[in-house]
């Protein structure tokens, strides 16, 4: 299990903070997505056999967002 | 009945603007959020559309419905049941519920740097102003998100919603007042009640309007909802410092401009004030006149007097001397006034601080 803190550029309200948590649903593999529109942060939480930290930066940025490690 | 009939229609006039002058910025808040994510959505759809476009796929651009009706609805109708509750609160506690001047004041100010936060935090002035946004607990927006798959955030409104029990207009404080006096939970929530649903259709009208032309405006009017979020703050803090009697305060330093200009028309004929007994209309437009002359070093009366006055202006303070009056819609209330020095600027105004005026011991 990794846990990686990315900063997000992008986010604009703290319902974009729940946009990008709505990865953990759609992703397997990823335990938790902890994003704070406040902290202009994401922590995430997941099985790197599972899902790759690719994998996680594209569902990103298809939700209009970037991530980049910090 | 007819006191929720009369209720209904204070709301429905008087309550309705002078509560949207007071709680418009929490409203403008809630939306601000809906906004924000509609704009989301459409920038979604946007990446959407020009990765089909890429592909050679049909570009045919989706539109965003908003469903802005939804959270002002909601805003409104938590709005409504947290007064009603209030309204059952007062009719049984009494009294011990009221908010004092102070406290207030105190309140009017807080809300008014939360709004000056909000609005420079949407104009990007700097990331230390994005504290100010409510954001919700984790658990909850997990719970909301997975509850509401299509992702709209209902919180934010009936969160703000609630919240404008801790400031009501000065309007809403005189109904407080008359659900205490009913001494019946059951009267003060239905009170209550009667006056909230009385208010709501200028709120959503007003809102809604507003909201209908920014969808279409797009980012424009989040810079427009910064604006009035901007000078709705103002207001707010002005009224808190107005109403601690501070003479910082825009409204108490227009005050001696104010005083010259002719006063309004008294709602109530008033006997002429000699120095010791003094007489003050309160009107539905304010007090008449703003600025009184009294004697230094003699203790003063001062009548307030009202004449169908259903305006804020009835519910009375003066900051200096720790006085608040509830005054009758018809009638005429005393103060006793402890002597002042020489050169003493005593002022007094409705308990929002939005009508204000003076008392001048210079005689």
């Amino acid at each position: 299990m990794m846990k990686i803190t990315y900063r997000v550029e992008g986010m604009h309200c703290s319902n974009c903070a729940m946009n990008i948590e709505g990865i953990e649903d759609d992703l397997p593999g990823i335990k938790q997505v902890l994003a704070s529109y406040q902290k202009g942060q994401m922590v995430v939480e997941f099985d790197e056999a599972k899902v790759s930290e690719a994998q996680i930066l594209a569902e990103v940025v298809k939700r209009g967002y970037e991530a980049l490690p910090v | 009945m007819n006191q929720l009939i009369v209720a209904f229609i204070t709301g429905l006039t008087t309550g309705g603007l002078s509560c949207l002058a007071v709680q418009g910025g929490l409203l403008t808040s809630s939306l601000e959020q809906q906004l924000e994510q509609q704009l989301d959505l459409q920038i979604e759809q946007e990446i959407a559309a020009r990765r089909a476009h890429r592909h050679g796929k049909n570009r045919d651009r989706i539109l965003v419905h908003p469903r802005l009706a939804l959270p002002i609805l909601l805003f409104l109708a938590a709005k409504l049941a947290a007064y009603t509750l209030l309204g059952f609160l007062l009719g049984w506690l009494g009294s011990v519920l009221q908010l004092n001047a102070v406290t207030r004041a105190i309140l009017l100010i807080a809300v008014g740097i939360f709004m000056l936060g909000n609005a420079l935090r949407m104009f990007n002035v700097h990331p230390i102003f994005r504290y100010f946004a409510i954001e919700p607990p984790k658990f909850i927006t997990r719970y909301i998100r997975r509850k509401a798959k299509n992702g709209e955030s209902f919180f934010a409104p009936l969160l703000l919603g609630v919240l404008t029990i801790f400031i009501p207009c000065g309007v809403t404080q005189a109904m407080m007042a008359v659900a205490v006096g009913t001494g019946s939970p059951f009267q003060g929530a239905v009170l209550m009640f009667a006056f909230i649903l009385g208010t709501s259709p200028v709120f959503f009208v007003v809102a809604y309007l507003a909201m209908k032309l920014g969808a279409r405006l797009e980012k424009w009017f989040m810079r427009f909802v910064a604006v009035v979020l901007l000078v709705l703050g103002l207001v707010s803090v002005n009224s808190g410092l107005t109403l601690m009697g501070s003479p910082l305060s825009v409204t108490n330093m227009l005050q001696s401009v104010k005083a010259a200009q002719p006063d309004l028309a008294s709602a109530a004929p008033i006997p002429a004030s000699d120095g010791v007994t003094l007489y003050l209309s309160a009107g539905n437009s304010g007090y008449s006149p703003r600025l009184l002359h009294a004697r230094a070093n003699t203790p003063i009366t001062l009548n307030l007097v009202t004449n169908q006055t259903f305006s804020c202006s009835r519910s009375f303070v003066i900051p200096a001397l720790g006085v608040e009056k509830l005054l009758p819609s018809s009638g005429t209330e005393t103060i006793s006034i402890p002597a002042q020095p020489s050169g003493t600027v005593m002022r007094f105004s409705c308990s929002m601080g939005m009508y204000t005026g003076e008392i001048v011991f210079d005689q």
